[in-house]
């Protein structure tokens, strides 16, 4: 579908896309991720041909962006991060001249703007001049331009930038109602936007590709090590020994306790192993209490940290070989729980500021 | 190249500007008809014309200082360039919408003759000619606008440095007759030519040997001939600027002369403008 072979962007010293490759699969979305100036909307700049590599090259269904721009451009709909309105248009009139530049058949012209404003939902503003819209009608009717025509690959920018939880949502449900038809490419710095609504994430920073994969084998591969937070009733010597006796305890931090008489010890686990049984049963023996433990896993957030803070922790799915989806709809409901999560966050947050 | 067309159409028609240019074109042009043909009894429309050169150096720089500009500074070239249209067709649909607003006065510029004929025998070949003509050089001073408009996202500073161009194609071949027609000064002309093209070439290709290279030997051909023959560059300049000024060639229509070349001329400089613009925009692609 999208082929990008080691793409760089340099402007003048400073490089902006360095040697970047990734493949985008038919019928999936993908995330683009990384903190600002990653290089994130440079690359979709490339790709859409809005802007020319320094090198490299993009494939976009067998055609090259940059030697048959024009075969390559009928295949794609983009958003930038601003959306490209004339201000001096009314929505209808601007969707018409898209649909003339995208050279939609006329016959068919005016019954696909009709359904794409259904879509995003601007069908009540389509004889409004667009400068005086709101942001969020901009957006929308930006993004109305963008599936015009309905390409096979919709390439969206920041999609959700400045708009109300309300909003989020819609779009959220718009783009996964366009992914079950179209190949989704969608940037963004923010963590939830994307594990909520990809299959697939692209993880970029410094213009590199630092971890891609789906959101579950990120939070896999990541997950080297267990972390375990005990308090425990005893003294420290002798939970030292204790521990050292584990074998699958790979390492131990002891921090100051607030209670009288416990210590409070952070135990890592040797790699890919749940020790909390082993723990409880041991300290058991030893009559020394556990008052409370808790087992921390790494979320998305801390992985897109770990991986966009310390370039020597690279990530990819290719490098360890190992099997992560064990059955589809396993994932697909933690996704979907994922989502609501998410949803329900920003409609408390939403509330509060209410 | 049609949609590009129709929408630049419709934005003159919303924005106000196409009818401000219009009107102001039709009353300087009304003005000038009245004083010098109608009031002064002149046969010819070419006083009026040679006055109304004035509305090129301020009006036409309003039909095309956002052309290109707006859509850098909007971001609207994103839209433009991520669809299947060509560079060229966004160029000639600009172009052509900017050429049609203009055209417009010209209808009722066209009708001038006809009302002098009411008033004596008058040569209505020559005259349409020098319309012709008139018109044909209002559209290479477009096609320089555009040219203007594609470097900057800023419409006011497309706005300035296009009169202030223009003022100086204007004014360059008077100044320069006023200079002494020594090999010397020639030569001095020419090697602030060959500056200036250096200039030009730096922004285009923003590279400082190229630029380098380019000025260094052209000033030292320049020296070269002027060592070997300097009697070659006596008056050489002034013929230099009075052949290519625009403005001087129009003058060979004012005295009633069907000038073919100087057509060709600005016909040439239209295609050589809007070939630079689409380089301009396409060199932006890779700044």
């Amino acid at each position: 579908m999208i082929e990008v072979k080691n793409l760089v962007k340099n402007y003048g010293d400073h490089k902006a896309v360095k040697n970047l490759s990734f493949k985008v699969e038919k019928g999936q979305v993908y995330g683009f991720l990384g903190p600002n100036g990653a290089g994130k909307s440079t690359t979709m700049n490339i790709i859409i041909g809005y802007l020319s590599a320094t090198s490299g090259e993009v494939i976009i269904n067998g055609h090259s962006i940059f030697d048959e721009p024009e075969e390559a451009k009928k295949c794609i709909g983009y958003l930038p991060e601003l959306p490209p309105l004339y201000q001096d248009m009314t929505v209808l009139e601007y969707l018409k001249f898209v649909a003339e530049l995208k050279k939609v058949k006329k016959a068919k012209r005016a019954s696909m703007i009709e359904e794409v404003m259904e879509m995003t939902k601007i069908t009540d503003v389509s004889k409004r001049l667009i400068k005086n819209l709101s942001k969020g009608y901009k957006q929308r009717v930006g993004l109305a331009q963008a599936i015009l025509g309905f390409p096979e690959i919709i390439i969206l920018d920041e999609p959700t930038v400045g708009l109300d939880p309300k909003q989020i949502i819609e779009i959220r449900d718009l783009i996964k109602k366009l992914s079950k038809n179209h190949t989704i490419i969608l940037s963004s710095h923010i963590m939830q936007e994307i594990s909520a609504v990809c299959d697939h994430i692209l993880i970029i920073n410094k213009g590199e590709l630092v971890a891609e994969g789906t959101p579950e084998e990120l939070i896999e591969l990541s997950q080297t090590t267990q972390e375990v937070k005990l308090r425990v009733k005893g003294n420290k010597s002798a939970i030292e020994n204790l521990l050292k006796k584990i074998e699958k305890v790979h390492k131990f931090e002891f921090s100051i306790s607030e209670e009288e008489g416990t210590v409070d010890v952070l135990v890592y686990a040797k790699k890919q192993q749940d020790i909390r049984e082993e723990l409880f049963k041991q300290f058991a023996k030893a009559d020394m209490p556990i008052l409370s433990m808790s087992a921390q896993t790494k979320s998305l957030e801390d992985i897109f940290l770990e991986v966009t803070g310390n370039k020597s922790k690279k990530l990819s799915s290719k490098k360890t070989e190992k099997p992560v989806k064990n059955n589809e709809q396993k994932t697909e409901d933690k996704k979907e729980d994922k989502t609501e999560e998410n949803i329900e966050k920003i409609e408390e947050k939403a509330e509060s500021e209410e | 190249m049609r949609a590009i067309y129709k929408r630049e159409i419709g934005s003159y028609a919303h924005s106000m500007i196409g009818y401000a240019v219009v009107a102001f074109f039709l009353l300087i042009a009304g003005l000038f008809f009245w004083a010098v043909n109608l009031d002064g009894g002149s046969p010819s429309v070419g006083g009026t014309m040679a006055n109304c050169m004035m509305i090129f150096i301020l009006g036409l720089p309003v039909v095309t200082m956002r052309l290109l500009s707006d859509e850098q500074k909007q971001k609207t070239d994103q839209l433009l360039f991520s669809t299947p249209v060509s560079i060229w067709d966004v160029v000639l649909g600009k172009y052509f919408a900017a050429v049609t607003i203009f055209t417009i006065p010209f209808i009722a510029i066209c009708t001038m003759p006809m009302v002098l004929k009411l008033y004596g025998d008058i040569d209505f070949l020559s005259n349409y000619a020098m319309i012709f003509a008139f018109w044909v050089l209002g559209n290479v001073f477009l096609a320089l606008g555009l040219l203007i408009s594609s470097w900057t996202d800023n419409q006011i500073v497309a706005l300035v440095v296009s009169i202030l161009l223009y003022l100086a194609i204007y004014y360059l071949p008077s100044i320069v007759t006023l200079m002494p027609e020594t090999a010397m000064s020639s030569l001095i002309g020419f090697m602030i030519v060959v500056a200036l093209l250096g200039l030009f070439v730096f922004i285009y290709v923003r590279n400082l040997i190229v630029t380098g290279l380019f000025v260094i030997i052209g000033e030292a051909a320049l020296l070269i001939i002027y060592a070997i023959k300097s009697t070659v560059f006596e008056s050489l300049f002034l013929n230099f600027v009075i052949n290519i000024s625009l403005s001087t060639r129009f003058s060979e229509f004012l005295n009633m002369k069907f000038d073919i070349s100087t057509l060709v001329y600005y016909v040439s400089c239209i295609i050589l403008f809007l070939y630079m613009t689409v380089q301009s925009v396409q060199k932006r692609r890779w700044s």
